[in-house]
């Protein structure tokens, strides 16, 4: 039996835990940069505590990315986005503390659940993914962009400009079919385009911070005495999650079936979830305001997420998101080799990758929601002492991550955009969404056009796809048409 | 209703440079998506435009201090020299202290943020996990 929860190899996932818990917390190091950074520490080592180590750190640095989104819109990987879009107006309502409760609580059980997922689809997913090809990837990714209409609900129109921007922005750099430099006016540094963390940090991150500064007031907008932190007030959002029992698990399965899906970008999982949840709720006029079901459905998607990305990638050697890629290469590195006769010869580990992803989510939760308290008092601290702080933590993760100045400078530039779209009231997450998956989208557009032309469209799960981008978007008009269907046949 | 104007009118103009002119010359398969987008985002921009002259204008505009806004937006941009002449390691402990200091909290907070900003950067950053840090154009 592959032995990692020993006494010998527990430190190791406590380590790992305890590490990928900080990660997540400081904006810029998200998932992938942990797992970069970390990878050179295992060489050598035995594969046991290296495992424990490596995936006790990666399963939870989500779940430390939740707390700095909520708490002070500074979302600690680009995933955590979504969770910012409830979680902090509850912070400005001196909610700070059930926000915390409630992000980490569906963080957690996200995860667990994502993992048991996992354990049960480990023999019967091969079939399912293999039939996903470009055109189906296409229509995935068109389908998380089609969100961008659900979270522009206030004023549909300015939330699809935001969109629209967002996908354009996306597109500055070398054209991935071609070769050809779009967008750059020449300039070396855009070559790459521009990073996720500098736009996540710019758009959600640095409003703030000038907010912060210029009112020189706390993060949470009622008296002080309002403020509800504490172990008391952390509970309070933990019991709200079982609450929304069907919520958790609805999440929890969307964001296992993004990640199992190589390609289909599983940083959308949690909008994806979002969006789902906002035109599935009672409480839809809610979201947006500081509803607690909008954290709860982008949270437990967001840990979700991993345990289905981790199938294909043990499955048959593709990553399911990019920070799976390096995951695969932690696993080639202490020597074994995923792919299609993984799991009938390394059931063991498999196994035992499952139990890990498990144990370090509940570790791991278990850890925030003894501090989250304590973290949720910082949203009380007066601008002047917090505002300083937060901008180094928005400086160094913007430069972190590539270690360009410029990547500090375009986190300025998407920072004076957030403010100006906040004050004119267009939809920053919907631009995200656009910037996440336009270079995606654009990919599988291309290449699906090449290889089977606009037959694509016709192809069956295509079509599935399709009707759901579908009802998506005029989900309003269908329930209407419901209605009256059943209004009528009532009569 | 000139400042709710404006922004979609600044998207629209840097909208209609980046379609039109900029992509122009690009080849077909690198021009379709930017000009599939730039056709769905234009027209919405155009609409957006009209919509907000077409709306009365509030009566009631949230009154802003321009004074406190000059000043606030000094504070932020104050960071970006002093990383540049000093690096992060110094450049990012002299912005908190002087921050605090400057903005009237007492000596003892203002030097120990400053020195865990300090202990964080170069123990946890360079330190810890190695990660190349810019070292600022006086120290270098």
């Amino acid at each position: 039996m592959f032995a990692v929860f020993t006494w010998e190899t527990m430190p190791f996932l406590l380590g790992g835990v305890t590490l990928g818990l900080c990660f997540g917390l400081l904006p810029g190091l998200g998932g992938l940069a942990t797992l970069a950074l970390l990878m050179p520490i295992i060489y050598g080592w035995e594969p046991a505590p290296a495992l424990a180590f490596l995936m006790g750190a990666h399963a939870v640095v989500f779940t430390g990315g939740s707390v700095t989104a909520v708490l002070m819109n500074i979302p600690g990987t680009p995933a955590n986005a979504a969770a910012l879009i409830d979680g902090y107006p509850m912070t400005q309502k001196g909610l700070g503390g059930q926000a915390v409760g409630l992000a980490v609580t569906s963080s957690m059980v996200g995860g667990v659940i994502g993992g048991v997922v996992l354990l049960a689809l480990v023999f019967v997913v091969r079939p399912l993914v293999l039939v996903f090809g470009l055109p189906e990837y296409f229509f995935l990714t068109l389908l998380g962009v089609s969100f961008i209409a659900v979270l522009g609900r206030d004023s549909a129109v300015k939330g699809l400009i935001s969109g629209a921007v967002g996908i354009f922005i996306a597109m500055v750099g070398i054209h991935p079919i071609t070769g050809i430099p779009r967008f750059t006016f020449g300039s070396l540094e855009l070559l790459e385009g521009f990073g996720i963390v500098p736009v996540a940090l710019g758009l959600f991150a640095v409003p703030e911070v000038l907010r912060l500064i210029i009112s020189r007031g706390a993060i949470a907008q009622v008296g002080s005495e309002e403020v509800k932190v504490g172990l008391k007030a952390v509970l309070g959002g933990v019991r709200d999650v079982p609450r929304h029992l069907r919520l958790v698990l609805q999440s929890s399965a969307i964001g296992t079936i993004v990640g199992i899906i190589p390609g289909a970008g599983a940083d959308t999982a949690p909008f994806v979830s979002y969006g789902i949840a906002e035109q599935t709720s009672k409480n839809a006029e809610l979201f947006g305001h500081g509803s607690s079901e909008g954290v709860i459905a982008a949270e437990c998607a967001n840990n979700a997420k991993e345990g289905g990305s981790l199938l294909p990638t043990l499955a048959f050697g593709i990553p399911g998101s990019s920070a799976m890629a390096l995951v695969l290469g932690a696993l080639l590195l202490i020597g074994l080799k995923p792919g299609p006769m993984f799991l009938q010869d390394h059931t063991d580990v498999a196994f035992t990758l499952v139990g890990i992803l498990i144990f370090a989510n509940l570790i791991g939760g278990v850890i925030l929601l003894l501090i989250g308290g304590h973290l949720a008092r910082l949203t009380a601290l007066r601008g002047v002492v917090l505002s300083p702080i937060v901008l180094i933590l928005v400086v160094i993760g913007a430069y972190s991550v590539r270690g360009s100045l410029w990547d500090v400078g375009f986190a300025v530039a998407f920072g004076v955009l957030g403010w100006a779209m906040q004050a004119y009231g267009y939809n920053r997450p919907a631009f995200f969404l656009g910037f996440v998956l336009g270079g995606m989208l654009e990919r599988y557009f291309v290449l699906s056009l090449r290889t089977y032309d606009w037959v694509f469209v016709f192809r069956p799960i295509s079509l599935v796809i399709l009707t759901s981008i579908i009802l998506v978007i005029f989900s309003d008009e269908v329930r209407w048409v419901i209605a009256s269907l059943r209004r009528k046949f009532a009569r | 209703m000139l400042g709710r104007i404006s922004f979609p009118f600044v998207l629209l103009a840097v909208w209609i440079y980046l379609v039109v002119i900029e992509s122009i010359d690009l080849p077909s398969s690198a021009m379709k998506f930017p000009w599939l987008i730039g056709g769905i985002g234009g027209p919405l921009l155009v609409f957006q435009i009209v919509k907000e002259a077409r709306t009365p204008t509030e009566e009631k505009e949230e009154s802003r201090d321009l004074g406190s806004y000059v000043v606030g937006v000094g504070w932020f941009l104050a960071i970006f020299p002093l990383i540049v002449f000093l690096g992060f390691v110094y450049g990012l402990p002299v912005y908190a202290f002087v921050a605090l200091k400057l903005r009237g909290e007492g000596w003892l907070l203002s030097f120990l943020l400053a020195a865990f900003v300090w202990v964080f950067v170069y123990f946890g950053m360079v330190r810890a996990l190695g990660v190349p840090i810019y070292e600022g154009w006086l120290l270098s």
